[in-house]
């Protein structure tokens, strides 16, 4: 059946599994993701007076605190091969996108509630719609941590076209967790308490403010278990030249892949239960 | 004769009481206990006491042709919310299924789709989009959408600084010109002024005429009378009339279809309208000689209304809204009105009297809403809308009709006291 024929039949029934045509109706409700983001961006920082800024504010100033507290104080070194306020600004901006992106999502549906009762269209779009926004704020860092490469004079390797690919990788695996978080937020508001505390940990095991060489090799297991380690390393060795972490990234990324379709199975199940539900 | 565009068999919908309203979530505590106590359910242990599931819909099943113009009534609880929340794909039916044969717009609540913080411009093309139209198709049709909400002005002012009145216009500007094949309208028009029901009604009236099929929900006897050919009368969620919708409406005011418009019993029922504070328990309306929800216009009509005050915080008023068949408010009364009621009462059962003198409301239809209110701070505990309706009937003696038999306009009908002297 094609879309858009005005006889295409919709049947209704109760909540059953999923068909190819829901992929397509997601498609064909691409516009709609795309003003959804714009709507989060615009609503976000119209009321905020420094707008915008926000966006920066939050990875410099975590850059600063990060810089004193394990690279003065406890002494984080290693073979950074950059200065360390611009390795931890790489890391940040990249994991920023990740924690933003998993955290906007998550709320997303709940803070929807009244679309979600009202309207009918492919509810996964509101939680893509909140990831794609992140991606925006990814992009002003992303803006400024070049502006600081060059002011560090660091060199700017071709590479460096990479990096954005590799954001959306970060924004990938916000996605493949948002997907499951979102719609458990509706059901148990739990997930709204355990989120960041899961988020604030998992900065701990991710290569965000030390390199992943310093740790133990006895460990390096238990880092590879974590795709945005991968996808941390795989960003700067993208933007600082140096061998990317292939054989890790394409791992990590096939779990986060596995994990985003049973997620958006099972999402597609029992988003229909949603109205029901606030 | 055209194929059906909407087909729905055997549809059913179930809550499980607890989970329709309120707050519908639990805690993962919960669950997980529940998931614990699972085998020993299935070991026949009873852990648990099962909840009976309640029935919003069942068994309702009818065929609409393209171009019919449906009328969906009932009183409230009847069903006639869930089933269009069906027909609009937000929630899935428990059991049966329909079929669409066209794209189908709803317009169920006021501004769903906007967001406050967002200007009029911005909302349209958001709720195009939500709604299914492209950004291409929205722009073709902009000025026309502006034009019909008489918006212009406002166009970039946030619509959180819009009246109701405003956003109401807006939505249904931009529903009606979707250009769906099924429309599917909720008592929103409600809010909106008499002028612009009128033109709401007449844009609905276009769309019917140009073959496409419009469903309707409304109190509004009497613009569901005016726009409809057919109509559908639900009852405790299942099709107790089906036909010519003067028929339909006939049936459901004199209460032919088993359940009378002047009386409800929401604990019999087993949902009950309910805040932290008060329980709304019952309503209804008696007169001397009542019959088929016909009063007669020489006497008096009183409005019972049974709560009960669960916590004594707030003083909890009563009242009632009055509602002439053009939707305009004829009166609102309240018992807050006397000093004595403006304390807050002991938890406890309480009935509430209403009296409206005789001759004192015009001839027709009336429907009521029946609140629960604290004027201060002001909150709305429950608010039932259309809970009761009455048709006055003026028997043309001692009324302020005298002996002329003519059209008599007006939205009340009282006696008044004249005196003629010479001069």
């Amino acid at each position: 059946m094609e879309s858009g024929d005005p006889t295409a039949e919709v049947v209704l029934r109760p909540v059953t599994a999923l068909s190819f045509r829901d992929l397509a109706e997601v498609w064909r409700h691409r516009e709609l993701l795309w003003i959804l983001a714009l709507r989060d961006v615009r609503v976000r920082y119209k009321q905020a007076a420094l707008g915008a800024a926000w966006a920066l504010l939050q990875p410099l100033a975590q850059m600063v605190i990060f810089t004193l507290l394990f690279h003065r104080l406890a002494g984080i070194d290693g073979d950074l091969g950059v200065p360390y306020p611009v390795f931890c600004f790489s890391g940040l901006t990249v994991w920023l996108l990740f924690a933003g992106g998993l955290t906007r999502s998550s709320e997303s549906l709940v803070e929807s509630a009244n679309l979600v009762t009202k309207v009918y269209f492919p509810r996964v779009i509101v939680p893509l719609a909140a990831t794609v926004a992140a991606l925006l704020d990814f992009a002003v860092a992303f803006a400024l941590l070049l502006v600081m490469m060059l002011g560090y004079r660091l060199p700017i390797h071709a590479t460096i076209l990479l990096a954005p690919v590799i954001g959306a990788c970060a924004a990938l695996c916000a996605i493949a967790l948002g997907l499951w978080t979102s719609a458990l937020n509706m059901k148990y508001r739990d997930v709204r308490y355990a989120l960041p505390f899961f988020i604030q940990l998992l900065i701990y095991l991710s290569p965000v403010f030390y390199p992943s060489s310093l740790i133990p090799p006895r460990y390096r297991l238990l880092i590879a278990l974590n795709p945005m380690a991968a996808v941390i390393d795989s960003f700067r060795a993208a933007l600082f030249g140096g061998p990317l972490p292939l054989e890790r990234l394409a791992f990590g990324l096939l779990f986060v892949l596995a994990v985003a379709l049973v997620g958006f199975l099972w999402f597609r199940r029992v988003e229909r239960t949603f109205a029901d539900q606030v | 004769m055209s194929r059906a565009i909407i087909v729905a068999r055997g549809l059913g919908k179930s809550y499980r009481l607890g989970e329709a309203k309120g707050p519908g979530y639990g805690s993962l505590r919960e669950s997980l206990a529940n998931f614990a106590a699972a085998p020993a359910r299935l070991a026949g242990l009873r852990s648990r006491k099962q909840r009976d599931p309640f029935w919003a819909l069942r068994d309702v099943s009818f065929e609409i042709a393209p171009g019919e113009v449906v009328g969906i009534i009932g009183r409230n609880g009847a069903g006639k919310s869930t089933l269009l929340k069906i027909l609009s794909r937000i929630t899935a039916p428990t059991e049966g299924e329909v079929r669409l044969r066209g794209k189908l717009a709803a317009l169920l609540e006021v501004g769903a789709g906007f967001h406050p913080e967002l200007t009029g411009r911005e909302n349209v093309f958001l709720n195009g989009s939500i709604m299914g139209m492209s950004q291409s198709e929205v722009r073709a049709r902009f000025d026309e959408i502006v034009a019909f909400a008489e918006v212009e002005r406002f166009l970039d002012t946030a619509v959180k600084h819009y009246s109701t009145g405003m956003r109401v216009r807006l939505a249904f500007a931009v529903a009606a010109h979707l250009q769906p094949e099924i429309l599917v309208v909720d008592e929103v028009l409600a809010v909106g002024d008499a002028s612009f029901q009128r033109k709401s009604l007449g844009k609905m009236q276009g769309i019917a005429s140009s073959g496409r099929t419009v469903l309707f929900v409304s109190h509004n006897l009497a613009a569901i009378t005016r726009l409809c050919s057919r109509g559908l009368l639900l009852s405790q969620g299942r099709v107790v009339a089906d036909g010519p919708v003067s028929q339909v409406v006939s049936a459901y005011v004199s209460g032919e279809a088993g359940e009378t418009p002047v009386a409800i019993d929401f604990e019999k029922r087993g949902k009950v309208p309910a805040s932290e504070d008060v329980r709304l328990l019952a309503a209804r309306v008696s007169s001397e000689g009542l019959e088929d929800a016909k009063v007669d216009i020489r006497k008096e009509v009183r409005i019972e209304i049974d709560f009960e005050v669960l916590q004594g915080r707030y003083a909890l008023n009563p009242n009632v809204h009055v509602f002439n068949e053009e939707s305009l408010c004829v009166f609102i009364s309240s018992d807050a009105s006397q000093v004595e009621h403006q304390r807050p009462r002991k938890p406890g059962r309480y009935r509430a009297t209403m009296e409206i003198p005789g001759n004192f409301l015009a001839e027709g239809i009336f429907s009521l809403d029946v609140a629960i209110s604290t004027m201060d701070p002001v909150i709305v505990h429950v608010h039932e809308r259309g809970l009761l309706s009455f048709h006055v009937q003026d028997a043309a003696e001692g009324t302020a009709r005298g002996n002329y038999a003519g059209p008599y306009p007006g939205a009340v009908r009282p006696i008044l006291r004249w005196r003629t002297e010479p001069l």
